[in-house]
């Protein structure tokens, strides 16, 4: 079919003319693209900008009697309202954490997220020999932590020590300031 | 002339359709007959078919968080033919990323790179990773735990990017996060049925014709020619249909997984990624998550970015390297080491999890999860709320987690139905089979209730119950020892009737004068200290409705009230403080086995 071509009469051509032709089927084309590429650009990245839901204040967790005295974690849903594209759901759980009181007054809370890609740590009891074992260990990646969080392989998948929340306790009860933070960076900022 | 010849030539004149085909299939194959041909053509048949079973799966599902996974379980469970479907579609897409792999193999084995077939070469790259990516947005869709928690630390990867990490996260999963949701799916839905789709269809075609232009340059067949019909053609068909049946052996060895619906707060701690990506993260295992001498940069930027980027330009540098003398050499040592090496750590990856078992454990529970719900979803349907609101409202689920959180540090679940919680030492009552006469008796036996499974741990243990039950077997001769026996069967046959558990409701029918007997026998015997239908005084717990859901849900919520414990309640928390009524009720309903099974003829569904 390329002989086809050779068959149409060559047509004059006027430079000038050509030149603001040219120019301007370009521009016309572009401009008409303008308005639907930018939408979709837009609406594709703007994810990139949107900030979650604002760090809620202490929020009520547990009372301190239901927290075993001998500092063993225990795992404790976040309930708040939590959003989901369009839809809200009033009281649902929006996160967990590990409480251990460590004496009568005192309690530390820790994000279950792993630092490294936010798989949730769990905390396990193991037998090693004689000995029992008591460690927090994120499954995904094998990421082994001290009770107190920190990590305790020779070449650890975390990046940082696990994150710690502020507590406090009124009245009984314990009160957790729960936010989520950045994963896989080596310092720990809030992720918002 | 027949009524299809006149059609044939009414569309020849209008068409030259037939002279097309017929000069295509008599024409000799470009390049000559060879089975390179037939796996092009085994490519193409597996993204028809995709195209085929993608379409007819896409009028099916809907992508929200909470209808995700409720419509690949209509497909995979209710829709006739829907799981051949499904799992047609799912195995076709493995089978591709593995030719395709192969196919990028064996052209670098050929040398099939040099001038002028480079971009040949890197549009066989491209499919091959336009292949993976799908597989990835794909896997997203199901919404199960597993694809929940691989894409989650998936697309977490992404923070590891300096700069721009944390704004390319939120444009993956399409919010501000840090949970992916609804929009995460619609987002991974086009991704996979429209850009990369269409992307691959795109690639496939100007693979096939760069490689058509190549043949005509270059002008030498080295192959025997012959025609396309039906000398390729043949080749072509075979090459296609052992594509399916490796694809239908695959879906017949195990359909399309499933797991259990997708759960933020309740992580998969099994998440692998698929096995084309185990390679990578055998090789990420290697590299500490420390960051880089105090840059902020994690090395773990190395094996999941630096590392496969560097291998995908290497592979795309072939070409160049081939102008160096010992280039092809070189190239087939480059394919030979990270291909051998990415095979090797796949398997020392497998073999790993093979033998951890904490992660047996954990994919066990998993399957265990996902036949409940689908056992939940077909015995009572699914609420628009979705099928994670069944597992959060059955009692064997999470009345099982609840009590795995709340007692069975103290309270062991050994002997009845549901899950089991053993301990060592426990510190109150086994609850494993409570409520039935055989447990209820124990209570009433000197041995056993000062075993471990009943007082033995408690501050009960030489309590006034304990005396009590004690003084009454004294100094008994055989008849009355047998006597004492048979009241006390029928006394713990009338409590089993309180509580009237809903798989022992058989077992009690039958008992109706033991149990009536067994109420006089309570009356006298035990109301002066346990209080029991309005009747006797108050010192031990009152047994009114004893093991009842009611009962229960009361002296869970506080077994310090007067009419339970009182102020000698040894260490069982007040469980209303922590726990929701609806959570106390699960464990109640948990306790007393009362949760939906399936009738047994039911569970034949692939």
């Amino acid at each position: 079919m390329a002989d086809d071509i050779s068959l149409r009469p060559e047509l004059p051509t006027g430079q000038r003319r050509g030149f603001f032709k040219k120019l301007l089927a370009l521009g016309a084309w572009i401009a008409a693209y303008v308005a639907p590429v930018g939408a979709a650009v837009r609406s594709f990245f703007a994810p990139a900008r949107q900030k979650g839901q604002p760090t809620a204040d202490f929020t009520q967790v547990a009372p301190l009697d239901s927290l075993p005295e001998d500092g063993t974690p225990k795992k404790i849903p976040i309930l708040a309202q939590r959003r989901d594209a369009w839809m809200v759901y009033p009281n649902e759980p929006i996160g967990q954490i590990f409480l251990r009181r460590l004496g009568k007054e005192q309690v530390v809370a820790f994000q279950v997220k792993c630092p490294h890609m936010g798989c949730a740590i769990s905390y396990v009891e193991e037998k090693q020999g004689q000995e029992v074992v008591k460690k927090f260990y994120c499954p995904c990646h094998k990421a082994n932590f001290d009770l107190d969080g920190r990590r305790t392989d020779a070449v650890s998948e975390s990046p940082r020590d696990m994150d710690s929340l502020e507590v406090k306790i009124e009245g009984g009860f314990v009160y957790v300031q729960f936010k989520n933070f950045r994963t896989g960076t080596p310092t720990k900022e809030e992720e918002v | 002339m027949s009524f299809w010849q006149r059609l044939a030539d009414w569309l020849e004149e209008r068409t030259g359709l037939k002279t097309a085909i017929h000069t295509c299939s008599a024409r000799a194959v470009l390049g000559g007959l060879c089975w390179g041909n037939a796996v092009r053509a085994a490519i193409l048949f597996g993204l028809i078919v995709q195209a085929i079973t993608g379409l007819v799966l896409w009028m099916h599902y809907s992508p929200s968080a909470q209808t995700a996974w409720e419509s690949v379980y209509y497909i995979q469970y209710q829709l006739p033919g829907g799981w051949l479907l499904r799992g047609i579609h799912h195995y076709t897409a493995q089978v591709l990323v593995a030719l395709l792999a192969l196919y990028v193999a064996g052209m670098v084995f050929l040398g099939e790179y040099r001038r002028p077939r480079e971009l040949v070469f890197w549009t066989a790259i491209f499919l091959f990773l336009c292949s993976m990516a799908l597989c990835l947005t794909g896997d997203l869709l199901s919404w199960d735990r597993n694809a929940f928690s691989a894409t989650t630390v998936r697309v977490r990867f992404l923070t590891l990017l300096p700069l721009v990490g944390q704004s390319l996260l939120k444009i993956a999963i399409g919010g501000p996060g840090p949970e992916l949701g609804t929009l995460t799916l619609t987002r991974f839905f086009a991704l996979h049925v429209g850009v990369l789709a269409f992307g691959f269809a795109l690639l496939l075609w100007a693979h096939v014709a760069l490689l058509r232009r190549v043949r005509v340059v270059t002008n030498a067949p080295p192959l025997p020619a012959g025609p396309y019909w039906p000398a390729q053609a043949v080749r072509n068909a075979a090459a296609c249909l052992l594509l399916m049946g490796v694809v239908l052996a695959l879906v017949g060895r195990e359909g399309a997984p499933l797991g259990s619906p997708a759960d933020p707060m309740h992580f998969y701690d099994a998440a692998r990624p698929e096995w084309s990506l185990r390679g990578v993260y055998g090789l990420s295992e290697m590299i500490p998550g420390s960051g880089i001498f105090g840059t902020g940069l994690s090395w773990k930027i190395f094996p999941i970015f630096i590392i496969p980027g560097l291998i995908v330009v290497l592979f795309l540098a072939m070409p160049f390297i081939s102008r160096w003398r010992w280039g092809y050499w070189a190239n087939v040592g480059i394919l030979v080491v990270i291909g051998g090496g990415l095979g090797i750590l796949t398997l020392l990856s497998y073999r790993a999890d093979a033998k951890d078992p904490r992660h047996q454990e954990a994919v066990a529970e998993e399957q265990q999860l996902a036949q409940r719900t689908v056992e939940l979803a077909q015995g009572q349907g699914i609420p628009p709320t979705g099928a994670l609101t069944l597992l959060k409202t059955d009692p064997k689920t999470e009345g099982a987690r609840l009590f795995e959180q709340h007692c069975a540090s103290c309270h062991a679940h050994v002997g009845g139905l549901g899950k089991e919680f053993r301990l060592e030492k426990p510190t109150a009552p086994n609850l494993g089979a409570f409520g039935t006469a055989q447990q209820i008796r124990g209570w009433l036996d000197p041995q056993r209730i000062q075993s471990p499974e009943y007082f033995g741990g408690t501050a009960f243990k030489n309590g006034h119950m304990v005396q009590t039950i004690k003084e009454m077997y004294a100094d008994l001769d055989a008849d009355e020892l047998k006597e004492l026996q048979e009241q006390m069967d029928s006394i713990a046959l009338m409590l089993a009737a309180e509580a009237n558990l809903p798989h022992y409701q058989a077992d009690l029918a039958q008992q109706k004068a033991r149990i009536d007997q067994g109420r006089t026998l309570f009356q006298q015997n035990c109301a002066g200290c346990h209080r029991f239908h309005g009747k006797g005084t108050q010192s031990g717990p009152e047994l009114t409705g004893y093991g009842s859901l009611g009962w229960l849900v009361e002296i869970t919520s506080n077994p310090a009230a007067a009419k339970f414990y009182g102020s000698r309640n040894d260490r069982m928390p007040i469980f209303e403080k922590e726990l929701s009524r609806q959570q106390i009720e699960l464990i109640a309903r948990f306790i007393r086995a009362e949760w939906y099974e399936a009738p047994k003829a039911s569970q034949n569904a692939r």
